[in-house]
């Protein structure tokens, strides 16, 4: 079930394999349920889930950041080829500090108010218990190097800036030099993006491609952004309450889409002159035991009587392709036009079917 | 120094603005005395009735102000504002009460917008008790309408408190609350930003319904393009305090004439990255305490020439109802008169 | 739940919907406030909330209450005889002064002094001052401005020492205690209010209601004062037991509640030369102001801690 990913020719930063969360206490109650994936260096590797997902799930269980007292993980996760599991909390955490570091959706909280942008990088790089322990010139020397190399104009006065003198994109990408003061192998981004304008989003995307390309860095990008994994990541993961559902390049994602999750996702996204999409209850997140059946079996337009009965295993369709249906859409007859996407999901149909009265 | 170009639409203008000024002074280390950010900056824009503008820009392009402007919050510096044939720019509370019946505005956190210790049927009508003039029970008859038309029983959430409401609930009765005294024009400031995919989408459909069934005029703030492409008519982009640009949505959307506009549109991912050029901003967003000179747009252009430092560009029609404030508006991604040799060659390599 | 809303959004039968809306429409006003208060009790069930509350209500119960039911001497009707009686005498169950008076009519008539003193005094500071908080933190250009600058004055005096002025002028009496230590409590109220109207003015809801011309009488009242109450009141509560704590301090000595008329102050302040023989006269008085002020306190901390009703 471990099919490398494209090309690899490395060994993956990131392995995780039939990664499960549940709560405790809830009869087996599934958040996650048997993930698996890899991310590998020099690759964006694109989460994409809707909320209740399990996307930042993920990254937590892989982080050890869930509460022991109220969730159960089981799985292989091997972090740059430890296995994380069988280390303590203390030591997981000092490890993944070395090896890893995270950026979160809302700059303006990871950074602390009171204290200037400059020593916050250089912080780490001084004190960490996994850091270099630099001296206090070292440190500011490099710090300043970090505020250059992620794109910030005239770091040397920047660095006495405190945060709210600067904008969100700025105050990204000092969070974003902070993550690299460790030199991580793995970069961490939950919705990076996703509380900036679209004109700072590309431009902190180009930042993120430039680090995995110049230091070969590999980043576990989580998004509920399609469109953006799409066009910005190297593979495309889809998760579906807390499931894997399909995994393919993202250059092939609107083309070869074969899970019909998928395809309605990509049919959801609005085009210009296009009419509304139609609104759609979200899934609620998993609390019930969804293991008999497929995930997404009761909004399926193309569901069979095996869907609701049967849980789909995740198939390879190609060494770079897989997809966990029973009937898979073939990506040929899809582009011959036989979209799905656009027959309602049953029960979906609120607002949408009054409006085109 | 007047945009004196602001031509009527299609239609009975329900909105009219004329060279509105807002202006903050800011009280900070470095900018000096009397120093002022200039949010707003001669800024004449009409809205027809039944016509749905959309503003977009930026965070700090000033749009937030400029509806708050007109909604009085505070009035502007200068300038004219009129809704529906009255003057609504002034101080005093007799030109509140005016706006009060002609505006109403729908926030972006609905949070926020409702008061917690009102209940529903209190926050939905307040509208009504403010221009007075309606007795209790065709109040309450009128709330329990508008209630109903958004989607939410008066029976079941009349009596509850924002705090008993969801996200999108709470919207719902921020929407409700605007209508309810059927105000000429709906300002929507970010009406979606706050909640989640599935209520977002629900709001859009509901705004668009409404805007249908009543033939609303909307003035529309929002930085999702997705969500102006689905419900505005016309689109105006805004960079620092000044309209860059203004078309139907379509023609904005297809081919956008100022590079700020281009820029924006390029940014929005899309399935196929490879569509169009990317057009990158240059540098970072000036202050807005010391805005550049001509044209405020240039220090980010990768088009600029010495006459945008010199000469501030006015709005001026490159194609009905298609008005742009450019030198050298873009046609097919492409300055119009010349291409400076160094610039494009950076702005090729730009193109992702 | 969402999608059930938007089910009713379509209407599926909108005559039944209409029905209904126009039932709800025309339901009585007593039935609104019913449901409202209602909602506001459900609250405030709480036993945080509800039993420093109901030890308040004993405490004031029995000092108003107390005397004219157990058929009490009054308080200052001692014989000299019977001076420094222990507690558990026969016919003074907590004993006597050290003029003969009763222990026990003493503490519940100078309880109802000093609690009349505390709320009193809390009162004045909390009307003046709240309405003064409102207006500066409403009009925050020149009115504000010159309010705060008011409040400012009264604040920079340590507040027990203006008291002492205001009460050393006014000399000594109930209701001159009531004046000086309201006037110093104003400030306190001021501040209070004035920083949470700021806080509430930035809301949109306010940002609109003035915007569209809603007067400022109807905002105060209807979006500020509900909003800003919850603090303001849990703040008077601690208000109220500063007040009897300065009244004590006061009355201690001699500007304040002037004997015969005892108040929990003046009885410690009566006692302080029998210390060594006759603690308990010091104790009880100490105990009663402990027991309320601390009450109180509780009850305030609850309070803050509720959800917005």
């Amino acid at each position: 079930m471990n099919a490398l990913i494209g090309t690899a020719t490395a060994a993956p930063l990131v392995r995780v394999e039939n990664l499960s969360v549940g709560i405790r206490g809830r009869g087996g109650a599934q958040i996650l349920d048997s993930v698996s994936f890899e991310v590998n260096p020099g690759r964006i590797t694109a989460l994409v889930g809707e909320s209740g997902a399990g996307k930042s799930m993920t990254t937590k269980a892989i982080l050890g950041a869930l509460d022991e007292r109220i969730f159960t993980v089981s799985g292989d996760i091997e972090v740059c080829g430890e296995d994380v599991e069988a280390l303590t909390a203390r030591a997981r955490r000092r490890y993944l500090s070395s090896v890893s570091a995270l950026v979160f959706q809302n700059p303006t909280r990871a950074l602390n108010p009171t204290m200037r942008v400059g020593p916050q990088i250089a912080e780490a790089m001084r004190f960490s218990p996994s850091g270099p322990r630099l001296s206090r010139e070292a440190a500011r020397e490099r710090a300043v190097e970090l505020m250059r190399q992620v794109g910030i104009a005239a770091p040397e006065e920047r660095y006495h800036a405190y945060p709210h003198q600067m904008s969100g994109g700025m105050k990204q990408r000092a969070v974003i030099a902070i993550a690299l003061s460790l030199n991580p192998k793995v970069l961490f981004c939950d919705e990076p993006t996703s509380s900036l304008d679209v004109t700072t989003q590309a431009l902190i995307m180009d930042l993120l491609d430039e680090l995995r390309e110049r230091l070969g860095i590999g980043i576990l990008f989580i998004t509920h952004d399609l469109v953006l994994a799409a066009s910005r990541a190297d593979d495309v993961l889809v998760l579906h309450s807390g499931r894997l559902v399909e995994q393919l390049p993202a250059r092939h994602l609107l083309e070869d889409a074969s899970m019909p999750y998928t395809r309605d996702l990509i049919a959801r996204v609005p085009k210009p002159g296009q009419a509304l999409p139609k609104p759609r209850p979200l899934p609620v997140l998993a609390i019930e035991p969804t293991s008999h059946g497929c995930s997404y079996a009761k909004e399926c337009a193309l569901r069979q009587d095996r869907c609701a009965t049967e849980r789909p295993p995740i198939e390879e369709l190609d060494t770079e392709h897989k997809v966990r249906c029973w009937f898979p859409i073939d990506p040929a007859a899809a582009r011959a036009g036989q979209e799905p996407s656009e027959a309602a999901a049953p029960g979906t149909d609120d607002i949408g079917a009054t409006r085109d009265e | 120094m007047t945009n004196d170009t602001a031509r009527p639409s299609a239609g009975d203008p329900i909105l009219v603005m004329q060279d509105v000024v807002q202006e903050f002074a800011v009280r900070r280390r470095g900018a000096g005395r009397g120093a002022k950010v200039s949010a707003v900056a001669n800024v004449s824009i009409q809205v027809a009735r039944g016509e749905a503008l959309a503003i977009v820009g930026e965070t700090g392009s000033g749009k937030t102000t400029l509806a708050r402007t007109i909604l009085g919050a505070p009035p502007p510096k200068s300038g004219r504002i009129v809704v529906d044939g009255h003057d609504v720019s002034g101080r005093r509370r007799s030109a509140a009460r005016e706006r009060g019946k002609r505006v109403q505005m729908i926030f972006q956190d609905p949070m926020s917008a409702l008061d917690p210790t009102w209940s529903v049927e209190r926050i939905v009508g307040e509208p009504l008790t403010t221009v007075g003039g309606m007795d209790r029970d065709a109040r309450r008859r009128r709330i329990a309408e508008v209630l109903d038309r958004v989607g939410l029983s008066a029976s079941r959430y009349g009596n509850r408190r924002p705090h008993e409401l969801s996200g999108g609930q709470a919207q719902r009765i921020a929407i409700a609350r605007a209508l309810v005294g059927r105000p000429a024009l709906v300002i929507c400031d970010e009406p979606v930003t706050a909640l989640d995919a599935s209520s977002q989408a629900q709001v859009v459909a509901l705004l668009a319904e409404l805007k249908r069934e009543f033939g609303l005029t909307y003035l529309f703030i929002a930085h999702d393009l997705a969500v102006v492409q689905q419900l505005a008519d016309r689109v105006a982009t805004m960079y620092l305090g000044k309209i860059c640009e203004t078309a139907p949505t379509e023609a904005l959307f297809s081919s956008p004439t100022h590079p700020y506009t281009a820029a924006l549109l390029s940014a929005i991912p899309s399935f196929e990255p490879n569509e169009r050029p990317r057009l990158r901003l240059l540098g970072e967003p000036p202050s807005p305490i010391s805005p550049p000179s001509g044209c405020r747009f240039r220090t980010r252009c990768a088009f600029a020439q010495d006459v945008c430092a010199e000469v501030e560009p006015k709005l001026r029609e490159v194609a009905p109802g298609h008005e742009v404030a450019c030198h050298f508006p873009l046609t097919n991604g492409r300055a119009a008169s010349y291409q400076p040799a160094e610039q494009a060659a950076a702005a090729e390599s730009d193109a992702a | 739940m969402s999608l059930q809303d938007s089910n009713t959004f379509v209407s599926a039968d909108t005559r039944v919907v209409e029905s209904e809306a126009s039932r709800w429409a025309s339901r009585s006003r007593g039935r609104v406030l019913a449901d409202g208060l209602r909602r506001t009790g459900r609250s405030f069930r709480r036993a945080a909330i509800i039993v420093p509350a109901a030890i308040l209500f004993v405490i004031a119960l029995v000092c108003f209450a107390g005397p004219a039911v157990l058929g009490l001497p009054a308080p200052a009707t001692g014989n000299l005889a019977d001076y420094l009686l222990p507690i558990g005498s026969p016919g003074h169950p907590l004993g006597t002064n050290a003029l003969g008076n009763d222990m026990l009519s003493q503490l519940l008539v100078g309880g109802q002094v000093s609690i009349l003193v505390g709320v009193g005094a809390t009162a004045i500071g909390l009307v003046v001052g709240v309405a003064i908080g409102m207006i500066a933190g409403y009009y925050q250009r020149v009115v504000g401005t010159v309010l705060m600058r008011v409040l400012d004055v009264i604040f920079a005096f340590p507040d027990i020492i203006l008291a002492l002025a205001i009460a050393a002028y006014l000399g000594p009496s109930v209701v001159n205690t009531i004046w000086a230590i309201g006037f110093f409590s104003i400030a306190g109220f001021g501040r209070i209010a004035r920083a949470q109207t700021l806080r509430i003015t930035n809301f949109d809801y306010v940002v609109a209601a003035r915007a569209s011309g809603r007067s400022a009488w109807k905002i105060l009242l209807g979006h500020i004062w509900p909003n800003i109450a919850g603090p303001v009141l849990a703040y008077a509560l601690i208000a109220v037991g500063y007040a009897m704590m300065a009244e004590a301090a006061l009355s201690f000595l001699g500007l304040g509640v002037p004997i015969p008329t005892p108040s929990w102050g003046n009885i410690i302040a009566g006692s302080q030369g029998f210390i060594t023989l006759a603690p308990q006269l010091i104790l009880m008085p100490a105990l009663a102001m402990f027991a309320t002020i601390a009450s109180m306190n509780l009850l305030s901390d609850a309070l803050q801690a509720r959800r917005p009703s």
